[in-house]
């Protein structure tokens, strides 16, 4: 009996330890790739480089129209797809109530989720570029990171609305509010850090994303801030791509790691945002 | 219970000013109704009126379909997925499918409050407009209006000073005190109180109690419980419900009276029913 104790003691503790040892190890990781781009990246950072163009194919200058555009795509496809992302979630939760389509969105909407980004660059080629003509165009470059931070929003939205207890609307329904006016008075506020954390974390993905722009929105140098829908823009990631192929020159190589660094920066500024906000609107929710 | 409990619950209350139900007139007609959720039947071939004043409570043990008729009423349940039924009910006279193609209407008239206190997370103030926002009021009618209803819930004097603090902050006795008042504030023609005591202490729990026999002289209150006490102190008339079915219904007087059937006097004093 005594042995036994011991035995599941040591099972215990062995258990225990594996378990830090694979967080040790995640940190680990995590902490070098970090610090690696940080300590390489931090010599090239400097307002200059950040609001200076480019210049001898990025060899020397800055990231300033790279920034723009990555910017400038990611944020025009977070606005196309807030409203649809919002609209399939209070369709999913508010007007759906059969369990077997909701079961099938959700499902749905998570193995659109795991497709690998070069498909829907892929796509975007095939349909938007080819089939529908637009040309190279950092427009569809934005629609398709919508489609692709779509499932993001969409499911972070549906379980921020479903994690409403349903007695509000119960109560809501009860007062004789309509259901726009449940929506509206209810859903809406109570579901809204959903809406912001889901779609800054799918912003911080998508900025990082070079295979789904690569063959429809980006050109690789050349490129300043575009007069049109269908005209392309440069993005740091494409940039990052185009001087790690210079890599034995020196100060492309510094340059990449300085456009990695400020990619890793905004990725986490969307990322801290994201938990921020979740708490304070949390906060707010639960208190105002 | 204990002995003393049961006896009292068995002796014949004074007869008071309490109308028999057939000379009332009814605020609620049922008639023939089931109800059912997917193929399961919850309840079967129920009639029956609600008098326009007064406090009506369905009493009777877990799983007999008490809520779900009550739920039927204001058409709640219609949220609620395969949950159907048949039969007429009918409210101030007008059938609840026929008559109300718009269900927000139906349930402006046919107010309802739950078991659980529920308050939105919003001021005090907002939780009571919450219901008034379509009749568009001035922000002086509105005002005036919601502290009357407060002052009919009996909540006015706790919650004057602190119309714009949030509403989670109220204790849940007050809070499920301003459920009432939200209510009260479409001045509803019949109140539905779903066990509106299950989940508060018995100090708040009193303080509903006085309250709904208060408004039961001027409105119709249908309100479910499981507890028995409760029932004498507040029901001037009591349905005791069995298993979708209404085994025996009348006044307070009949209904804690030795001339009950078998069964309601055995829930009565052994809290225990065998259908």
């Amino acid at each position: 009996m005594f042995r036994a104790v011991n035995k599941r003691h040591f099972a215990e503790k062995c258990f225990a330890l594996t378990t830090r040892l694979s967080l040790l190890l995640c940190a680990a990781v995590l902490l070098f790739l970090l610090g690696s781009i940080l300590f390489q990246g931090i010599g090239a950072m400097s307002l200059e480089f950040l609001f200076t163009p480019a210049r001898e194919f990025g060899k020397s200058g800055g990231i300033f129209y790279q920034l723009f555009g990555s910017l400038l795509i990611v944020l025009i496809g977070a606005l196309l797809v807030l409203p649809l992302a919002f609209g399939t979630a209070l369709f999913r939760n508010a007007y759906n109530s059969n369990s077997v389509i909701a079961r099938v969105m959700d499902q749905s909407l998570y193995a659109l989720n795991a497709i690998p980004s070069v498909t829907y660059g892929i796509f975007g080629l095939i349909f938007f570029v080819n089939f529908l003509g637009a040309g190279i165009s950092w427009f569809v470059g934005s629609v398709i990171l919508a489609i692709m931070m779509l499932p993001t929003v969409t499911l972070s939205t549906s379980q921020a609305m479903a994690a409403i207890p349903k007695i509000y609307n119960e109560n809501a329904a009860a007062l004789g509010l309509a259901k726009k006016d449940i929506i509206r008075r209810v859903t809406l506020p109570q579901s809204f850090h959903g809406v912001v954390t889901g779609l800054l974390i799918s912003l911080a993905r998508a900025i990082g994303e070079t295979a789904p722009i690569m063959f429809i929105a980006t050109a690789f140098s050349g490129v300043k801030v575009p007069n049109s829908l269908v005209e392309p823009v440069s993005t740091l990631p494409t940039h990052i791509l185009e001087l790690a192929q210079q890599s034995t020159d020196p100060q492309a190589l510094q340059n990449a790691w300085g456009a990695s660094l400020t990619l890793i920066l905004l990725a986490a500024i969307f990322s801290g945002l994201a938990l921020f906000l979740r708490r304070r609107l949390n906060r707010e929710g639960r208190s105002s | 219970m204990t002995a003393e409990n049961t006896a009292s619950h068995l002796t014949l209350i004074e007869t008071g000013s309490q109308a028999h139900p057939e000379e009332l007139t009814s605020s609620i007609q049922i008639d023939g109704f089931s109800a059912y959720y997917g193929k399961n039947c919850i309840i079967s071939g129920l009639t029956l009126d609600i008098a326009h004043k007064g406090v009506t409570c369905l009493l009777g043990p877990s799983g007999t379909g008490k809520s779900t008729l009550l739920r039927w009423l204001n058409r709640i349940n219609e949220e609620t997925e395969n949950a159907s039924f048949t039969g007429r009910i009918k409210t101030l006279g007008l059938d609840i499918m026929e008559d109300y193609p718009d269900v927000t209407e139906l349930r402006r008239q046919i107010g309802m409050v739950f078991q659980q206190p529920c308050v939105f997370p919003c001021s005090v103030y907002d939780n009571m407009l919450m219901g008034l926002r379509h009749l568009k009021l001035s922000k002086a009618e509105a005002r005036e209006t919601i502290k009357g209803s407060l002052k009919r819930a009996a909540l006015w004097d706790e919650v004057a000073h602190r119309l714009e603090a949030p509403a989670i902050s109220l204790s849940l006795g007050q809070q499920q005190r301003l459920c009432i008042a939200r209510a009260l504030v479409l001045k509803p023609k019949v109140l539905l109180l779903d066990e509106p005591t299950a989940s508060i202490d018995p100090i708040s729990s009193r303080a509903i109690e006085d309250l709904v026999v208060a408004l039961g002289e001027t409105i119709s209150i249908v309100m479910v419980t499981h507890n028995i006490a409760q029932t004498k102190r507040v029901a001037d008339h009591v349905v005791f419900m069995c298993d979708g079915k209404i085994v025996e219904q009348g006044s307070r007087n009949h209904m804690f009276s030795l001339r009950t059937c078998d069964k309601t006097r055995t829930y009565i004093t052994e809290e225990f029913c065998d259908c």
